[in-house]
């Protein structure tokens, strides 16, 4: 009864279904912990969207997610799970920084791409590291990455503490000069700035780049068939390397741009985990990069609205970052919402239970 | 200068610094074990750090509410298994790739227990309370004259002294056993041993089990024994710690627990460091550094070998 090949629909609908049931155990837990759903539900709403201050500032976390959610895309695409991108994020502020308060006064279109380009570059170099180690000594990435990004936090840690200091109160560099800033956009009291702009780049760059170029042919096949890819040519080593080393840029720029649009000087531990939002955006649509500004957008919204939530409802947002991660869970094992086997199950024990019925009908 | 730097060392390396290191290498020697079964069966489980948080987190409430730590390193030692359970049935009969999922119970770790904390305590940041029966510290009264000796032979938790023979006994049976033969089978070659008639899914279930078990000890001890409270984000990178003086050593408990040492050291002098103003970044960094260089010459003489054999084969 039960056909084997799967139309294209279905994934589509069991995402959704996990998309329900953990929206259910949210507003359960909710329910539980003695508060009104609805009320949760209609506060993280208008903590994302409503106001430009919320708008604001769901726009700046999504710019962050949407950039950081391309460069994991490319490097998931060739199977290799790269946790880094936190390190390449610290290094690629830090470096985008630097230029910002060593260099005299430029006009800002010579230095606010200088700035972006030397994170870039140092983030890069930071990445090839992981990638070299991956391509040529096939040693696992998993390790190297969450190892070289504690070595990143220490390293701008020193930077920022000796040679870098702004020496005041609080552990941070001096403020990069005032042309380097990039604009803000028109939604006063937040912080969103016009890197929207540069992160809606990115994410075209990387589509046109994994659909549209023979390097993005080379790097989608290169994981599923390493060994057909080096019997016609490919090397696929390089391609690997050229891969995570695009992928580190595009981190350092997202750290770029948090500093050039955000702060203006690079704090101390000022990105908590955010690279991790990039990367949860992306497992959240399985990689399918058609989607993921939707995705991102989500976790933005889960972010700034958790927080509106938090301040309304008293529910805590810590509770939302639980269940974002379940969700993911949900959807990555989303073959246990097999709703057709239910179905049939059902079908078959609704007439095992009439069965002369059945039996009459079918005899028809 | 020269006078000063003297007298910083001097402060530094004192005595008290092995009691230090000890007690900062225990609860990254337990992660470390998590890290180390599972790779022997080939699964890299990067989820420690989230059980780690479960851990401390039910350690220290299971605590203040009985009043029993034993019971409380019982139910965390469960709940890492309890969790183990989930991300083996994910991982083994779902197909669910091993970073995604361990990546999700570190996040769900760390959120979970910062939403437990403030709906069940009613605090945020940390809890501390006198009602938290910590793990007992066993002194040894007869070493009480010599303050150097009862400082590295006395003082230590339950837990502490634990680790060495569970160290020992985790070498024995993954070396030394059948069971452990088995085991490590499936991780060199999978298709061999489901050959000679081993249920690879039951031993990878074993050994994610077990590792959860460590994990959550390793949480229990850091929360209990380590200190007396619960701090949001408490484990602090222990669990990667681990994963990477399992990448140290090798798989091998023994030079993996070593290599938690070498964390233990830097641990302990960058925290001596602070107060002198000097830049302690850079020890921070040296077992990180000190594993990716060990693991890339590793695999490199490996390779420079191979090709050598290689050719004097091809010259004969």
């Amino acid at each position: 009864m039960i056909e084997n090949k799967e139309k294209r629909y279905e994934p589509i609908i069991r995402i959704c279904i996990a998309f329900l049931v953990a929206f259910a155990v949210f507003a359960a837990i909710i329910a539980i912990c003695g508060y009104n759903p609805l009320d949760a539900f209609y506060q993280m709403f208008r903590g994302a969207f409503v106001g430009k201050f919320n708008f604001g500032s769901t726009i700046e976390d999504f710019i962050l997610i949407l950039i950081v959610g391309s460069a994991y895309s490319l490097t998931r695409r060739i199977g290799f799970f790269n946790l880094g991108l936190e390190g390449c994020l610290y290094i690629g502020a830090m470096f985008s920084c630097a230029p910002g308060f060593l260099l005299p006064d430029l006009p800002s279109y010579i230095i606010i791409p200088v700035c972006l380009i030397s994170g870039m570059a140092a983030a890069a170099i930071w990445a090839s590291i992981a990638g070299a180690m991956k391509a040529f000594l096939n040693v696992n990435e998993a390790c190297t990455t969450i190892m070289l990004n504690y070595v990143a936090i220490a390293l701008t840690d020193f930077l920022l503490n000796n040679p870098w200091s702004a020496h005041s109160a609080a552990p941070e560099t001096p403020h990069v000069q005032a042309s380097a800033m990039l604009p803000k956009l028109p939604l006063a009291p937040s912080r969103a700035s016009t890197a929207i702009f540069i992160a809606i780049a990115v994410y075209a760059f990387v589509f046109f780049l994994t659909y549209r170029t023979t390097f993005g042919f080379k790097f989608r096949n290169v994981a599923d068939n390493p060994r057909f890819c080096e019997a016609v040519g490919i090397k696929s080593k390089w391609v690997i390397l050229g891969t995570v080393i695009l992928s580190g840029a595009l981190g350092g720029l997202a750290g770029g741009c948090e500093i050039l649009g955000v702060y203006g000087n690079f704090i101390q531990n000022f990105s908590v985990n955010s690279a991790f939002n990039g990367i949860i955006a992306c497992l959240l649509v399985k990689n399918n990069l058609a989607l993921l500004p939707i995705s991102a957008l989500f976790i933005a919204f889960t972010r700034t609205g958790g927080n509106g939530m938090e301040y309304y409802t008293g529910v805590p947002s810590a509770l939302i970052d639980t269940v974002v991660p379940i969700l993911i869970l949900f959807v990555a094992m989303d073959r246990i919402f097999d709703y057709k086997r239910l179905w049939y199950w059902l079908k078959g024990k609704l007439q095992s239970r009439a069965p002369a019925k059945a039996k009459g009908g079918s005899a028809k | 200068m020269n006078v000063s730097l003297g007298f910083v060392l001097s402060k530094i390396f004192t005595y008290s610094l092995v009691h230090d290191m000890l007690a900062a290498s225990v609860p990254i020697v337990l992660a470390c074990m998590c890290a180390v079964i599972s790779r022997q069966v080939n699964i890299i489980n990067i989820a420690a750090e989230g059980i780690i948080m479960f851990g401390c987190f039910f350690g220290v409430m299971v605590s203040y509410f009985t009043g029993s730590w034993l019971l409380a390193v019982l139910v965390s030692v469960l709940l890492g298994v309890l969790i183990s359970a989930i991300m083996a049935v994910a991982y083994l009969k779902y197909e669910v790739n091993i970073f995604v999922l361990g990546l999700c119970i570190n996040m769900i770790g760390t959120a979970c227990t910062r939403f437990l904390l403030q709906v069940i305590f009613k605090t945020s940041g940390n809890f501390v309370s006198e009602k938290v029966v910590p793990i007992p510290r066993i002194n040894l009264p007869f070493l009480s004259d010599s303050p150097v000796l009862s400082s590295i032979f006395s003082g230590y938790t339950v837990t502490e002294i634990l680790v060495i023979p569970l160290v020992i006994l985790l070498w024995f049976m993954l070396y030394k056993s059948v069971w452990g033969l088995q085991l490590r089978s499936v991780g060199l070659n999978e298709m061999a041993s489901y050959t000679s008639g081993i249920d690879v899914n039951r031993k990878k279930l074993v050994a994610l089990l077990l590792s959860g078990a460590f994990a959550g000890l390793a949480g229990a001890h850091l929360s209990l024994g380590y200190s007396c409270m619960f701090i949001e984000n408490m484990s602090g990178g222990r669990g990667y710690m681990g994963m990477a003086a399992m990448q140290f050593g090798a798989a091998n408990p023994i030079w993996a627990a070593l290599g938690c040492l070498l964390f233990g050291f830097s641990n302990s002098v960058a925290n001596r460091l602070t107060p002198y103003g000097i830049p302690n970044q850079f020890v921070t960094m040296i077992p990180y550094v000190a594993t990716i260089l060990i693991l890339a010459i590793s695999v490199i003489s490996q390779k420079i070998r191979s090709t050598r054999q290689e050719s004097s084969l091809r010259k004969s």
